[in-house]
C-alpha cells in the first residue's frame, strides 16, 4: 500500500514540474503527525479521552456512533474511550518487539559476518530454518508456546522479526569490514572489538534504520493478529487486535466495533512505512 | 644524502613466506621475501602487480595472518625480537605505535562516518593522554607536519569532504601520531594526481629525515625508486630477486628481471624505440609457478639449469640477486659469484 502511495505521489511530481506543490514530503509530514500523534495519545490517552474505558454500560450496547463519537461495543464500553487507551498496548508491543529483534538480528548478524567459518555456519542455518515459517505463524507458535503475556507476546512478535535484521546485518557487515578503513584501523592496533564496534557496526547501520522503522509497523500488525487470535494478554483495556477481534460476530449488526480499530491500525502501520520510505531514500548514499 | 646502509638494522625479513591455504591446494603467495632496513633508511620494494610486495607488507604489519586460512613461516625481526613467533596480541601492541602503515587509496582509509577529529585522535589517544584543549593542539600541529594549513576546516570535515591527497595527508599524519619507528607505505601515491604525487612523497622524505623513522614503501613505479630510495629490493612472483642501491640498480641490474623492468621505461633523451621492449609473457599465477627460477620462462638468459633449480639471493657488489646467470657473471663469462659469508 506504501508503495503505491508513493508512486502516485510520483507520478504527480512529475506531472508538476514547477514543484509549488511537494506531494511527497506532504505525505511524509502528514504521516509523520499521525505517528506522532498515536505516540502522545499512547504515554497520556487521558488527555484526549477522560473517562474510565472499561465502565459497562448495558443498556447502551452496541449504540451506533453519535451519542458517543465512534459508538459502543456489545458490553456498552465507548470504543472511542477503547481505541484511545489501547494504544498505548500496540505502541509499546510495536516498539520494543522492534528493539528486541534489532538487538538480537544486529549481534546475530555483526557475529556471523564478522567472524565467519563454524559460528557463521550455525547462526545462518538457525535463521534459515526460522525463514522457512512465515513470520505470524512463527509468532503464532511461540505465543501459544509462551502463554498470554506482554512480555511473551512482545518476545513472540520480536523474536519472528530476527531473521531478516539478522540477514541484512550480516550481508552490511560483509560489505564493511573487508573495505579498506576497517584494515586501516587493525593497522593502527585497535582491537577486534573495538574495530567491530567502532567502525563496523555504524557503518552497518544504515539499512538496519529503514527495517527497524517499517518493521514498527509490521510488528503492531503482528501483535493485533495475535491479540485478535487469543494469544495476546489478558488485560483490563483491550489493545486495537482484541477490539477488532471482539467486533467479529457483530460485523452485519454493529460495524463499527471492528471498523474503527481496524482503521487506526491502518492508519498507524501505513504511517509508518511511509515514514520508512522517505527514511530510505534519504539515507541511500551507496 | 643517502645514507651507507651499514647503518644499524631495524626490520629484517629472512626468507619470509606467506601461503594462502584453500581446500584443494596451497597457494604461495609470498615465498622467499628477504629484505633488511636500516634505521633512517628508506628501502623501496619494487615489482609488478601481484608479485607479492604488499602481502609483504601486510604481513610485516601482521594483517595477513589475522585471516586463518593464511601460514606465515620465516623470519620477521623487529629491532632484534622475532616477531613471527608471537602472538596476535603482541603484533597488536607494535601495530601503530612502532609500526604504522599507509595505504594504497586514501579516500577508502578513513571511515566515513566520522570526522577526522574523531579518527586523528583515536590514534593519538593510543600513544598519550591529553586534556581536550592538548590534544587538539597536538591535532593542529599533527595536520600542520604533514603540510595541512587549514587544520581546523580538516578536524571538523568527515573524509568525503576532502580530496584525496588531503586524505592521504591525513592518514599520514594518524600513522605519524604514534611516533611509529618504521613506516610502511602500501603504494602511497598510486590513486593520487602526478602533482600531489610528488608532493606527498616529499612529504615522506622530509618526515623520515626530521623524525629518522625507517621507511619501507612499496611502488610499481622505479621513478619513485630512484628519487627516495636508500635501497632498493625488486620483487618477482613473491621472491626477492635483486636488493641493491638505487645507482647500482639503475646503472647496472644484475638479475634481467631488474634490468626488463627498466628497459620498459621510455627515455627521456635521445631516439626513442618505436616500440618500446617489453619483458614478454605475464607473471606467472601463484598457483602454478613454473618449475626452477620464476621467471625462466620469460627470461632470455634462461638455460636448463634455470629451469630446474631455484637460484639463492646471492651477494654481488653491494648488492644481492638471485639469478644463476646475473650480469656480472654473463660479462665476466666467470664462475658464479662466491657465496655470501
Amino acid at each position: 500500500m506504501s508503495i503505491e502511495a508513493v508512486q502516485t505521489v510520483a507520478i504527480a511530481t512529475r506531472a508538476a514540474p514547477r514543484r509549488r506543490f511537494n506531494g511527497q514530503l506532504t505525505v511524509t509530514l502528514v504521516a509523520l503527525g499521525w505517528v506522532a500523534l498515536v505516540l502522545v495519545v499512547a504515554v497520556v490517552p487521558a488527555l484526549f479521552a477522560a473517562g474510565d474505558p472499561t465502565a459497562l454500560q448495558p443498556q447502551r450496547a452496541l449504540a451506533a456512533p453519535g451519542e458517543t463519537p465512534l459508538g459502543t461495543d456489545q458490553f456498552g464500553r465507548s470504543l472511542w474511550l477503547l481505541i484511545v487507551h489501547g494504544a498505548r498496548q500496540s505502541v509499546i508491543v510495536g516498539l520494543a518487539a522492534t528493539a528486541l529483534a534489532v538487538a538480537l538480528g544486529c549481534v546475530l548478524g555483526l557475529w556471523g559476518g564478522y567472524a565467519g567459518g563454524l559460528a557463521d555456519m550455525i547462526i545462518g542455518r538457525v535463521i534459515d530454518t526460522l525463514m522457512c515459517f512465515p513470520g505470524v505463524l512463527l509468532a503464532l507458535i511461540i505465543a501459544a508456546a509462551l502463554g498470554p503475556s506482554i512480555p511473551n507476546l512482545i518476545i513472540a512478535v520480536g523474536v519472528a522479526a530476527v531473521p531478516q535484521f539478522s540477514r541484512v546485518m550480516r550481508g552490511q557487515v560483509l560489505s564493511v569490514r573487508g573495505r579498506l578503513f576497517v584494515e586501516a584501523a587493525r593497522s593502527l592496533g585497535f582491537r577486534q572489538l573495538r574495530i567491530i564496534l567502532r567502525h563496523v557496526l555504524p557503518n552497518s547501520l544504515a539499512p538496519i534504520v529503514v527495517l527497524a522503522t517499517i518493521s514498527v509497523g509490521v510488528a503492531i500488525v503482528s501483535a493485533a493478529s495475535l491479540s485478535f487470535l487469543g494469544l495476546g494478554p489478558r488485560t483490563d483495556v483491550p489493545d486495537w487486535g482484541q477490539l477488532l477481534a471482539s467486533g467479529q460476530p457483530y460485523l452485519s449488526s454493529a460495524w463499527w466495533i471492528s471498523t474503527f480499530p481496524g482503521i487506526a491500525i491502518t492508519l498507524t502501520v501505513l504511517s509508518i512505512s511511509l515514514l520508512g520510505d522517505w527514511l530510505r531514500d534519504r539515507l541511500d548514499t551507496d | 644524502m643517502r645514507n651507507s646502509s651499514s647503518g644499524e638494522t631495524l626490520l629484517r625479513l629472512n626468507n619470509l613466506a606467506v601461503n594462502l591455504h584453500r581446500p584443494d591446494r596451497t597457494v604461495p603467495l609470498v615465498r622467499n621475501a628477504t629484505l633488511r632496513v636500516a634505521r633512517g633508511e628508506v628501502v623501496c620494494l619494487v615489482g609488478e602487480s601481484g608479485s607479492g610486495k604488499s602481502v609483504t607488507a601486510r604481513t610485516i604489519m601482521g594483517l595477513m595472518q589475522l585471516d586463518r586460512r593464511i601460514g606465515v613461516t620465516g623470519g620477521i625481526e623487529f629491532d632484534g625480537e622475532e616477531l613471527n613467533r608471537r602472538g596476535d596480541e603482541q603484533f597488536a601492541r607494535l601495530r601503530g605505535k612502532d609500526i604504522a602503515m599507509v595505504f594504497q587509496e586514501p579516500l577508502s582509509s578513513l571511515d566515513p562516518v566520522f570526522t577526522i577529529e574523531l579518527q586523528l585522535a583515536q590514534g593519538l589517544r593510543r600513544r598519550e593522554r591529553l586534556s581536550r584543549q592538548a590534544e587538539r593542539a597536538r591535532l593542529l600541529e599533527l595536520l600542520n607536519d604533514v603540510g595541512i594549513r587549514d587544520g581546523e576546516r580538516v578536524l571538523r570535515s568527515y573524509p568525503h569532504q576532502l580530496s584525496g591527497g588531503m586524505c592521504q595527508r591525513v592518514m599520514i599524519a594518524m600513522a605519524l601520531a604514534a611516533r611509529p619507528r618504521l613506516l610502511l607505505a602500501d603504494e602511497p601515491t598510486t590513486a593520487l594526481d602526478v602533482t600531489i604525487q610528488a608532493q606527498i612523497l616529499e612529504l615522506l622524505d622530509g618526515l623520515r629525515r626530521e623524525s629518522g623513522m625507517s621507511v619501507l614503501l612499496v611502488t610499481h613505479d622505479m621513478g619513485v625508486a630512484a628519487d627516495l630510495a636508500d635501497r632498493v629490493v625488486v620483487m618477482y612472483a613473491g621472491r626477492t630477486v635483486e636488493d641493491a642501491p638505487p645507482e647500482q640498480v639503475f646503472r647496472h641490474a644484475e638479475h634481467p628481471y631488474t634490468a626488463g623492468l627498466l628497459a620498459c621505461i621510455p627515455p627521456l633523451e635521445g631516439d626513442r624505440p618505436a616500440v618500446l621492449p617489453a619483458i614478454p609473457g605475464s607473471v606467472p599465477d601463484p598457483s602454478r609457478l613454473p618449475q626452477g627460477c620464476a621467471f625462466s620462462p620469460r627470461c632470455q638468459r634462461a638455460t636448463d639449469r634455470c629451469r630446474s633449480e631455484d637460484p639463492p639471493l646471492l651477494e654481488i657488489g653491494s648488492g644481492a640477486a638471485a639469478c644463476w646467470h646475473p650480469t656480472t657473471g654473463e660479462e665476466q663469462l666467470a664462475a658464479p659469484a662466491g657465496v655470501s659469508p
